[in-house]
């Protein structure tokens, strides 16, 4: 659970890893022992809610944290303790940390001229990132006169002038409002495929993770729970927080009362069962998950490998393309449920009412098993360790 | 590749060392000519006269001050003088820092400006001119119809008005600031509970600035008791001060002991007064 | 930004009675009568001082005589007063570059660091503004009596700056204070070694506030009156020559004179600093206070 390792154990590929991390404030260990390797030019996402160790994780990398315990590579070398000016890896803060005093130019010249490159270079390099972050024209502007969104792109630049060879981002679109930040993620994941970049992403937003990375490793109270792709993070959660976390959680718990045929069987009576792939455990019962988009309402004519069951509608949302049903099931579990607005004139559903719901037994996942499902991109690894094929490529 | 267990022992950046370097100069000099000077005071308050630490020690400077009854005299008027001159400069200062935060919108920096610098001017030219203004042949008594009126000047008044004109400035702007990080919707909510103007300034306005008048009252109070400046150039025999006291005690009759010994008495009433405001300011604070 | 906080019964929504209309004339006009009442008592002496300054006759008094400038040459014949006054700007230029560096270095010290004593520093910091200055002037004569130091403006200068460097203190503090860390790190992720740090990011971030600490203890130092009465041998500062002249009628219309003077080149020199401050961030005028001294 524990462990994003590569399998070949290869390090060429290798941006970033952590090896045993561990990281303590006084009595509080904000990172426990996590290990995780970050490959070249991927997007990667450490996501999880305020306190799980992200930021800290982060701060590591870029070496304004030293580590209790463990090891930090980058590109092969170990940096566990050198100085954050000894890293080739830039930071973009959540609060930007522009320099009031200096023009846009200057801020993003600024890494540059530390490191005492040419004027020719430096002007090349400077108009060169302007034109990839779309900020022509703004040079001599100075920061209180730039707006949230090119503030931001400004403290990219200034972060990707010194082609880093991982580029660590806290939260930046934290101060956009809605539609500038969902802007900002396609400019932001467009960018990082263009430049080929390593990113390395941390947010509490989990649309926002799953819209941009490659891979997500999510988190909670210091240690990782899950690192799979966004794919795999939401159709086989490894844990119930991570089922949780991502998406709606339909979370039902099933008592197995018997097997057949390779499901395992819950039995409700009134001809209504819940079944799942058997995860082969000896155990008594599992927790299971459903996506609600997988749930349909049924007409009762359905056969023995399908499950189907009966439950009350408790709230109806509408959201424009779909219908949310919050359904209460007589096993004491809540189930929401998505039904896509496409009929015409179909028939309002309403608090109160009863409804039959089915779903092809393949649909539960149960939470941590190893289970295949037929939807998965054949030849795929074991997903709960999730090291995926590295691809290029946006997600598509 | 091997995992590593082995705990990093790192010096950290902020080390208290980076500290001690830099704060040596400032701390020493404090300590050289501040404390120092202090600690002599108080030996000089508990050594028999002449002034020699030959000469034994003794506490009969401290029962002589405390117990003279001239002393106890001039302790109170000093009280009065400056009890009444913080009481209406907090009735001025109180309704000016609110008009400034609430009221007065563009004028507030204006007015904080003026404050500043009215302050600046050197505080004897300032009390030379209150004695010009309270003179018999001054403006006061130049407007007010009949006889010139004695007492406005080489008075307790006159010491109790040049105070309060002296000191508002600093007593204002503390009461203003914390007045400024009053969430203004609290009026609000309280108006729409129906409490009047007098209610919301005693239930809200002036609990909310109890920070910013135990500050004022650490910067002012203090100073105004212990001045001698004030007393000399307005006041009269009437107005004799602790002050003047303590200083006429030393230069004049040259009687260091008891003049220390009084001295470290102020010392130490202003040390726990101050500390005591601090802590009581402390209470309701919020915190920005 | 005005905020509006209405005591009730004040300012109503529409429609507007007679009787609230004018309730709330007489507020105005209530108001308008306590500023000027309090604007007079602040400004007054300036202005009368002013008033005197050109009056034609020796004597501070209604009713006022012929209009005249004598006076101020006849205050820069006084060698007297000329060398208060230059002893007065003499120390005053020594002090001020003096607190500057001592203050500045305080200010960094307790803002940028945690250690076990900081309270306790903090507090020492803060003493000399907090403590009356009256107490601290008789310690340090009697300390410079026992240890035979002779008074002169020298002893003048160290108890002035002792008095006066913790007002740099509490100005730079605030202003350090309400620094982002984030531009630090920012700073430190582009390649700055410490040093480097300091030089292009903190300190232009705290140049307003450095120069307008200088002029500050400057003119702390110019019209400070206990510390240097006490401390202060056989000559004389401004304030001094001010003060044991008052009793001399003769004296007294040159008084006046050379102190309009002072005062208006003070007004100019403190607005100056102000507006440095204010360039500085919108609250830094409250930083004036030592309040801030305190944690």
């Amino acid at each position: 659970m524990n462990e994003g390792r590569s399998l070949n154990g290869s390090t060429t590929d290798d941006a970033i890893v952590l090896e045993r991390v561990t990281k303590r404030f006084g009595e509080v260990t904000a990172v426990d022992d996590i290990s995780l390797v970050i490959r070249t030019g991927e997007f990667f996402s450490m996501l999880g809610p305020s306190g799980c160790g992200k930021t800290t994780t982060l701060r590591m990398i870029a070496g304004f944290e030293t580590p209790d315990q463990g090891r930090i590579m980058l590109q092969g070398r170990d940096v566990t303790v050198a100085a954050p000016q000894k890293r080739n890896v830039n930071m973009v803060f959540q609060s930007y940390g522009l320099f009031p005093h200096m023009t846009v130019a200057e801020n993003i010249s600024f890494g540059p001229r530390i490191k005492k490159l040419g004027r020719a270079e430096i002007e090349a390099r400077v108009s060169e990132i302007l034109r990839t972050v779309r900020l022509e024209g703004m040079a001599e502007r100075r920061p209180a006169q730039l707006s949230g969104g090119q503030q931001q792109r400004v403290a990219l630049a200034r972060a990707l002038v010194n082609r880093p060879a991982a580029l660590l981002l806290d939260e930046p679109l934290g101060a956009l409002d809605l539609k500038l930040r969902k802007e900002m993620q396609l400019e932001l994941k467009d960018l990082q495929t263009r430049t080929g970049t390593t990113f390395v992403y941390v947010t509490h937003d989990q649309e926002e993770a799953m819209t941009m990375s490659d891979r997500i490793a999510v988190m909670h109270g210091g240690v990782v729970e899950q690192l799979a792709s966004p794919r795999d993070l939401y159709q086989r959660p490894a844990t119930p927080f991570v089922a949780g976390f991502i998406g709606t959680s339909n979370l039902i718990t099933l008592r197995f009362d018997r097997r057949e045929g390779g499901m395992v069987v819950m039995d409700l009576g009134e001809g209504q069962r819940i079944l799942a792939p058997d995860p082969g455990a000896e155990v008594a019962e599992a927790l299971i998950t459903v996506r609600p988009e997988w749930i349909k309402r049924s007409s009762g004519a359905v056969g023995d490998r399908t499950s189907v069951v009966s439950g009350t509608i408790v709230d109806v949302v509408y959201l424009g393309s779909l219908t949310q049903l919050i359904v209460d099931l007589p096993t004491g579990d809540r189930l929401s449920v998505h039904q896509l607005n496409d009929e015409v004139g179909a028939a309002e559903p309403r608090p109160g009412e009863r409804v039959l719901l089915q779903w092809a037994p393949e649909h539960s996942y149960v939470i941590g098993s190893k289970a295949h499902l037929p939807d998965l991109v054949a030849g795929a690894e074991d997903p709960s360790i999730g090291s995926q094929p590295h691809r290029k490529v946006g997600r598509p | 590749m091997a995992a590593a267990t082995t705990s990093i022992a790192r010096a950290r950046r902020r080390s208290p060392r980076g500290a001690f370097g830099i704060l040596f100069a400032p701390v020493t000099l404090l300590i050289v000519f501040f404390l120092a000077p202090m600690a002599i005071m108080l030996a000089m308050s508990i050594v028999r006269f002449p002034p020699n630490l030959s000469s034994g020690y003794t506490t009969s400077h401290y029962a002589a001050v405390l117990s003279d009854p001239f002393n106890l005299k001039i302790a109170w008027t000093t009280l009065f003088i400056g009890t009444t001159a913080m009481a209406i400069m907090l009735a001025i200062a109180l309704p000016l820092a609110y008009f400034m935060v609430f009221r007065a919108g563009r004028w507030e920096l204006f007015i904080l400006l003026s404050l500043v610098l009215a302050d600046e001017l050197a505080p004897v030219v300032k009390i030379f001119a209150w004695q010009v203004i309270l003179g018999r042949q001054g403006i006061m008594n130049w407007l007010i119809p009949g006889p010139p009126i004695e007492w406005l000047l080489f008075s307790r008044f006159a010491v109790i008005v040049t105070l309060a004109a002296t000191y508002i400035t600093y007593t204002t702007i503390p009461i203003y600031a914390s007045m400024k990080a009053i969430d203004p919707s609290m009026f609000e909510s309280a108006v729409d509970l129906g409490a009047g103007w007098w209610t919301q300034a005693r239930k809200i306005l002036i609990p909310l600035s109890a920070p910013g008048i135990f500050v004022a009252m650490i910067l002012v109070y203090v100073p105004m008791l212990t001045d001698f400046v004030t007393a000399d150039i307005v006041g009269g025999t009437g107005s004799y001060m602790m002050g003047q006291r303590v200083r006429d005690l030393i230069l004049s009759l040259g009687d260091w002991g008891a003049g220390a010994a009084l001295n470290f008495v102020l010392l130490v009433l202003a040390l726990v007064f101050s500390l005591a405001a601090y802590r009581l300011g402390k209470l309701n604070r919020i915190d920005r | 930004m005005a905020q509006a906080a209405q005591p009730a019964g004040l300012g109503v929504a529409a429609p507007e009675t007679v009787r609230a209309r004018t309730r709330r004339a007489t507020n105005v006009a209530l108001w308008r009568g306590f500023l000027v009442v309090v604007f007079l008592a602040l400004f007054g002496p300036l202005l009368i001082l002013l008033l005197f300054a050109f009056n034609d006759s020796n004597v501070l008094a209604f009713p006022l005589e012929g209009f005249t400038a004598h006076w101020f040459v006849d205050a820069w014949r006084d060698t007297l007063l000329r060398q208060a006054l230059l002893n007065s700007f003499g120390v005053a230029f020594v002090v001020a570059p003096l607190c500057l560096v001592l203050g500045t270095l305080a200010a960094f010290g307790l803002t940028r660091f945690r250690f076990r004593g900081r309270a306790a520093i903090g507090g020492l910091v803060g003493a000399p503004l907090i403590l009356p200055w009256l107490v601290i002037g008789i310690a340090a004569l009697m300390a410079y009596g026992r240890l035979h130091i002779a008074l002169s403006l020298r002893t003048v200068i160290a108890s002035q700056t002792i008095c006066t460097f913790p007002l740099v203190t509490a100005i730079v503090s605030a202003q350090l204070f309400r620094f982002q860390r984030v531009q630090e790190e920012a700073a430190i992720d582009l390649g700055c070694s410490r040093l480097q740090v300091l030089r292009h990011v903190i300190l232009p971030h705290i140049a307003p506030a450095l120069a307008a600490s200088a002029i500050f203890a400057f003119t702390w130092s110019f019209n400070n009156f206990e510390i240097s009465f006490f401390t202060i041998g056989f000559q004389q500062t401004f304030p001094i020559w001010v003060y044991s002249s008052v009793r001399n009628p003769d004296h007294t219309a040159i008084v006046n004179a050379i102190s309009i003077v002072i005062s208006v080149v003070q007004v100019g020199l403190i607005y100056a600093a102000l507006r440095l401050l204010r360039r500085g961030g919108g609250d830094a005028t409250t930083a004036v206070i030592p309040a801030e001294v305190f944690p």
